[in-house]
Parts: structure tokens; sequence; C-alpha cells
């Protein structure tokens, strides 16, 4: 499931981190508005760096993720870190799983339409998730599923391969958007249909006007199921403005009302101000390095550990993320399934590193790398310098270079024994489950590397993590334990270092209050709970 | 060309060029074109700066990339003239030592330029023909893009790096000069002493040589000089967005980008390197028009 993540890495790896290395705003807990009056002169405007790589709810994996969340809806909800329960309803109601995990039954709510006209029912879900698993961007999560099927009007059964999370699976923020049967059949008719900018979702806006490159606006579902998450604005007026110090610019200038994103670096003096407030979420996204053990000196664990003990976790945190971050865990970023506080952290402690090298036998270090970075990404290119004198404290010299991330992957990929020695990576889950995607892609062993650029191998933690993946399907708990044995086995032998979970950080105007963010859709930015303070 | 000289001279003044050695010419273009001085100064201070800069910059070290980051964005003050940037680096320091990289890109781009171009374009005007609708037919293509547009494909394609950059402005750069040589060359190969040469049994080669290449050496080395300039700033453009010099090598164009997010209060991260590249650039301008009133004594004065 992990082989096409790199589909979304491709298109945003840049608006990835504008969304954290800048500002992100999300507000999704659907609920609570109790003053949705609808006023005409309700516009907000907003200046948001997401481009629309394409509006196919189906197709889409990319930044247009920011509109589609306040267009589509998916089956359920993964709620916030926090919240009381785990998911909330979308449009199906109830869900359950039977005994062996093989079959999910969800229950599809009744009175919902599409924006055009057409009911939300059985058929409509079955058409969604087949059309998801055939041709979607991120069709791969659909890959326990056997068979969907609508044996009535309000019930949908999915039959699986193997025992899987479909839970989570059906909240993704890729590839599981319900579709307006007409809008499938028109783009299957004709792949453009949505190119002009249109829609075919049930959620509490519908896209009004497109204009590529500049301009989205959403204007609120007056016919939307939930009358009690009407949304308060009912015009979005939303400027594309891909670069953060523009956007700042026009917040300040007061030509919108708010901007996704400003520099990061900016964010406290905008507060200090007294206009705005800075508000900092956990994030699904984590910063991490991996260490190439199929050649010496990083064969050898010692090594590894030595240098997992130099790198300034500290400074990269107060540099990269300009202190909006935590020092991870391991690979699971802090409030994704299946992290745990547990998981042992190194610190930075050049003696222990200096000795560790000694008994490695290399004492005073003596030996050079070369690391790899993605250059579009500012966060690195801040936070890599320290690396660089950080280990030249304990005599190991760096050689960095810069690459755009799909040449950094590209050479990473084709020869272990001739690549990087360290690979400094921006990751995060496809969809919330950091086991399947994180623990298992970046560094289960597999006979080509794809995003496990380590090149490590090890009996131990492969079967941990494949035992756990089986259990995720029935016993969360128990899955999250295994995986927490493969975490530990991450400590000890150290294939990589594990820097920091990014935050999401918003600056929000004295004006407006937000939802809180979802890390389970952190590209999104939902629009229907802001409402204008009192 | 502004006229600034303090004293009135003598009407004849302008034809006395017949009769000074290249040396008064020199001196005489300094003393009456003021702006000459300040650009032939301003290369003066970036070539002393680029060979010893590791002796002048006060942190030698932060100036190729040492972090500091206790010390970070500090305003201008008595330690850090110029301030310190978001790694604690000091400002100075990073543009003293962001000028040898600076102009040793530039003198490349160009050299490499003019080592394609110039040939060519002799060869292209001296022969004509088919061979010279050829030449010209390629060099349109590559003057039919924007000269920056296709060097940022090229970095996109080769990987962003100073080196790589290098070659993708000098792959842009070369046509210019490949069209002012032909110009020359055309203009040339059918004056009389050309066609003497060839009369005499003159190879072609020597022929371009000795009397195209020779006679055309003057707007070469102006265009040049202008060039250099031109390559600096275009170098540091492509390092602001992310494809040229990469960190933590101190470049201008890379310092701007560095500190622009934080223009608005932290301003000397990005304002000084940016003074530091237009001063350059202003520089190799003015000793470009300098160096074509020096071999074209007709435009000294009018």
């Amino acid at each position: 499931m992990e082989i096409n993540t790199v589909l979304s890495r491709r298109a945003f790896v840049t608006t990835a981190m504008l969304v954290v290395g800048g500002v992100a705003v999300a507000a999704c807990s659907p609920g609570g508005n109790k003053g949705g009056n609808g006023a005409a002169s309700n516009v907000l405007s907003v200046a948001a760096s997401a481009a629309v790589t394409t509006w196919d709810p189906v197709r889409s994996f990319s930044t247009e993720a920011l509109y589609l969340g306040n267009i589509y809806e998916p089956l359920i909800w993964k709620n916030a870190e926090g919240a009381q329960e785990a998911f909330s309803p979308g449009i199906a109601t109830d869900w359950k799983t039977s005994d062996d995990g093989l079959s999910w039954t969800f229950t599809i709510r009744s009175g919902a339409t599409f924006h055009d006209g057409e009911a939300v029912d059985a058929a409509a879900v079955k058409a969604s998730i087949d059309a998801a698993k055939e041709n979607g961007g991120a069709s791969f999560i659909w890959a326990p599923l056997k068979s969907v099927e609508a044996p009535d009007a309000s019930t949908v059964v999915m039959h699986l391969e193997y025992p899987a999370p479909m839970d989570l699976v059906a909240a993704s923020t890729y590839g599981a958007w319900i579709v307006s049967p007409k809008a499938l059949a028109a783009v299957k008719a004709d792949k453009t249909y949505f190119d002009a900018g249109v829609d075919g979702g049930s959620g509490p806006y519908k896209l009004a006007s497109y204009v590529p490159g500049q301009k989205v606006v959403l204007e609120s579902y007056a016919d939307y199921w939930n009358k009690e998450a009407m949304p308060s604005y009912t015009t979005v007026d939303i400027s594309i403005t891909p670069d953060a110090v523009t956007a700042q610019q026009m917040l300040t200038a007061g030509e919108v009302d708010f901007a996704t994103n400003v520099p990061l670096e900016n964010a406290k003096d905008l507060a200090a101000g007294g206009d705005y407030k800075v508000q900092e979420y956990n994030s699904p996204f984590n910063y991490l390095a991996f260490f190439n053990t199929t050649k010496p000196p990083l064969d050898n664990v010692k090594v590894r550990e030595a240098l997992s003990y130099a790198m300034p976790y500290a400074d990269i945190i107060e540099i990269g993320g300009q202190g909006y971050g935590t020092q991870s865990h391991g690979p699971v970023p802090k409030g994704i399934f299946p992290y745990a506080d547990s998981v042992p952290q190194y610190k930075q402690d050049l003696d222990k590193a200096a000795a560790l090298l000694a008994e490695a036998g290399h004492p005073g270090g003596g030996f050079s790398l070369n690391l790899s970075y993605a250059s579009e990404n500012p966060a690195e290119a801040r936070f890599v310098p320290l690396i660089k004198d950080a280990l030249a404290k304990v005599g190991v010299e760096v050689t960095v270079r810069a690459e755009l991330f799909n040449q950094q992957w590209e050479s990473a990929k084709a020869d272990p024994k001739s690549a990087q020695d360290i690979f400094v990576l921006y990751y995060w889950p496809t969809y919330s489950d950091a086991g399947a995607d994180n623990l298992y892609s970046l560094f289960h062993s597999s006979e080509k590397p794809y995003f496990n650029l380590s090149y490590w191998n090890n009996a131990d933690y492969d079967a941990l993590v494949d035992k756990a993946g089986k259990l995720a399907g029935t016993d969360k708990e128990a899955a999250g334990k295994v995986y927490r044995e493969a975490m530990d086995v991450l400590y000890k032998e150290a294939p990589g270092a594990f820097f920091y979970d990014a935050h999401a950080v918003s600056v929000i105007p004295n004006g407006l209050t937000f939802g809180k963010f979802n890390e389970n859709y952190p590209f999104t930015v939902f629009f229907a709970p802001v409402r204008p303070s009192s | 060309m502004t006229i600034t000289q303090k004293k009135p001279e003598p009407a004849l003044k302008a034809f006395v060029p017949f009769g000074e050695g290249p040396l008064g010419r020199l001196g005489r273009v300094l003393r009456t074109d003021s702006l000459a001085a300040v650009g032939i100064g301003l290369i003066l201070l970036m070539v002393v700066l680029a060979v010893f800069g590791q002796w002048i910059a006060p942190f030698p070290e932060q100036g190729m990339g040492q972090t500091n980051i206790s010390q970070r964005n500090l305003a201008p003050g008595a330690l850090h003239w110029l301030g310190t940037d978001q790694l604690g680096r000091d400002v100075l320091s990073r543009i003293v030592m962001g000028a040898r990289p600076a102009l040793t890109v530039s003198l490349f781009v160009v050299a490499i330029a003019a080592l394609i171009g110039v040939p060519l374009g002799a060869i292209a005007g001296y022969r004509g023909g088919w061979l010279d609708e050829v030449l010209m037919r390629i060099t349109e293509v590559f003057q039919s893009f924007p000269p920056l547009l296709l060097a940022m494909v090229t970095v996109a394609v080769l990987g962003p790096s100073m080196t790589n950059a290098g070659i993708a402005l000098a792959i842009c750069w070369w046509p210019w000069y490949a069209r002012l040589v032909r110009a020359e060359a055309r203009s040339l190969r059918d004056r009389p002493f050309v066609e003497a040469a060839r009369a005499m049994g003159v190879p072609t080669w020597k022929i371009i040589g000795q009397h195209i290449l020779r006679n055309c050496s003057t707007p070469i080395l102006v265009q040049a000089t202008v060039d250099v300039g031109s390559v600096i700033l275009a170098a540091g453009s492509l390092a602001f967005i992310g494809l040229g010099a990469q960190p933590p090598s101190p470049d201008w164009g890379l310092m701007v980008a560095e500190g622009r997010g934080m223009v608005l209060t932290s301003w000397w991260i990005s304002t000084f390197p940016g003074l530091a590249i237009f001063l350059a650039t202003l520089g190799f301008n003015l000793l470009g028009d300098a160096l074509r009133d020096y071999f074209d004594p007709r435009q000294v004065k009018r």
C-alpha cells in the first residue's frame, strides 16, 4: 500500500512544506454552529497556497485537498486527536465489522443530496468506491477490498481479502470521497469533465467558480444535510497565492481575511503585534534521516548509534521548525496511530557519540559521509548545516548534496552501494495509519528500495511489522503493542535518525474563529466552521 | 558618458587622441569619465575581496557556512557590522566570502560562452551560405527562449548546483556572442585587406584568426565585460529560486532568498547581499562603457 504514496509526494512536496513550513489552518469537527444566519454580505476572502492539479475527486492526490474537503464528504470522518470518539459520521451513520474482520457494513444516511440534486444512497457509495479502487489517485488504499455491495439503498457491505482497518481507509483524505453518480458517469464519458471547475459532492460548500492559477470561489450549499454545521460564510473567495511572503502582505494589508500560509519565521512576530493569534497543532509530517546500512562505516550499528547521539535535535527543531515541533519518538508522527511516547529517543550527547565511534574502531571519527536533502524544502535547507556542524564535532566530515526531491529519490533508489550515506526525508502517511505506511514503507525490507532508503534488512523488524499489520484490521490495541516493539528495534538498530514531528501552525486573525486543526486531513482548510469572533 | 570634467578644456582636445598612447588614453578616460572610475573601483574592490576574502572577513568560518545559532538574527552592530542571519552567521563575512564564487562563476560562464560563440560566429559570418544559415537558425532556437527561463529548465534537468547553474547559463549565453561576431565578420570579409589575403592564398583558418577575429576583439571585450555583471545577476537569480548555489555556500542570491521571508523584520539579511549584487553588476556595466570609450576614440566625447 505504500507504493503510490510517491504520487502525492511528487506533486506536492512544495506545498506540503508550505502547510507545515508555513501555516495551515484546518477546522474539522462538524456541528456546533449556532449562528449560521447566512447574511448576504457573508464573504470570507482567503489567500491559499494550494494549486489545483485536478478537480476530479477520484483522481485527486495532491494539494487540491485544501478545497475538496469542503466540497465532498467521505463515509466517515476521522476525528482530530483528543476527541472522545475516533470517528464522526459522514455519509454513513453507522458502521461495523464482522468478527473475522473480513467484512465491513456501513449504513448510509437518508435525506442527503449531492449538489447536482442526485440522492446520496448506497448505489452512489458503491460506484464511488469502485471508481476509486479502479482508477483513483490513491487507489492502493483499497487494496484489501475484494468487492463492495449495495444490498439496499441504505446499506453498503465491503468484502475484504484480508482483515484491514477499513474505517481508517473510508476516512482517508485521498481516494475516499463519495461522488454523485451523474458526475462519475460524465467523467467516464469525457475525461476532461471536471477540468472546467465543476463538482459532484455533497459537502457544505459547492464549487462556484474557478480560474486556473488565480481563483477558487466556494458557495455554501443550501440543502446540506447537516443543518448544525451550515457554513457561517456563504461565499469563500479564495485567491491562489503560492508565495508565503505575498500571502502575508495580503493579510496584513487587509486584502484578505485569512492566509493559509505565511512564513513560519514570522508567526511569532505577527502574534506579538496583537492582531493575530498563533495556534499550534500536531501534524502528520515529520523529518528523519536514513543511514545507508549497506556500506561501511554505517553498516556498523555502533557508528549509527554514535551519529544518532551526535545529532543536534533541539537546534534542528529551533531552526528548521522555528521552534514549532517536538522531537520524534521513532518514525510515527505524534497523534497518528501507532504513535507512543514510550518509544525511546536519542538525545544529543557528543561524548557518548565519540566513545561509540572509538568502540567501533573509528576513534576521533576521521571518515566522511555524504548527505542528500530536498533542496525545495526550506526547513531542510535551514537545518542541514546544523547536522554538518554537529558531526564535525565528533570528527565526521559531511558533504552536503542538495537535490530536487525527485532527483534525490531517484539516485537513492538506484544502487545502495553507490548511493548517499545519509538521506534526509520529509514524510507523512497517506491516510492515518502510520503503521501500515511509515513503519512499513520506511523500514520494512524489500527486494528493490522504494522508501526504505536505509536499505535495511532486519528479519525481527519485518516479522513484527507484518504481524501488527494483520492485527490492525481486528484489534488495533494489540497491533499498536506489536508496532511499539518494532519501534524499539528501530531505536536499538538505529537505521535512521528521527528528528522532529512538525507542528501545523496557524496564524488566526483576532476577528475569526476556526475549528480545530485535524491532522487526518492535513492539507484541508475547513471553511464551514469558520465564523466571526463575537 | 556624462560630461563631468571640472576644467574647461581647449577646443582642439578632441583631436588629440591621434597622438596619445594607450596609457594616456586610459588616464583621459578615467579623468573625464568619473563613472568609469567608479566602475573600475568597484571591480577592483570585488577582485580584492575574491582573492583575499578569507583574511578580510571578520568571521571567515561563518562566511563559509559555520553556524552560530545563539547569535541569530542580530541587527547590524559593533561586532557584526551588517548583522547576522537566521543561523547566526555574520552577514558581512558571508558577503565578503561570496565575492569569489560570484566572480568565478561569471568569468567561467562568459569564457565558455565566448569560446563557443566567437568561433562559431566567425565561421558563420566569414563562410556565409548554408553553414551560416544552419548556425544562425541554431542560435535563434536558443534565443527564442528568455535566457533565464532556458537556464532554469536546464538546471532543473541537471540538478540544482552552482556548477550546473554555470553550465546552464553558458548554454544560454553563447548565441549572443555568435551573432555579434557573425555580424562583424560579415562586414569584414569583403574588405580589401581580407580579399587580398584570400587572393594570396592564405588559409581560411588563418584569415579568420588574424584578420576577422582580431578586428572584432573590441566589441567582444566590451560585451564580455558587461556580461560578467549580467551573469552575476543571473546566477544570483538562479540561486534565489533554489536552482543555483546551495546552502551553506555564501552565495549572494541565496542569501537574499534566505532572508526573504523576514524582510519586514530582519531586513539586513536580504538587503546587504542584494546591494552587493547591485554594485557588482553596476561596476561591470560602467567598466564596459569605459572600455568602449577607451577602444573607440571617436566615441569619447560628444
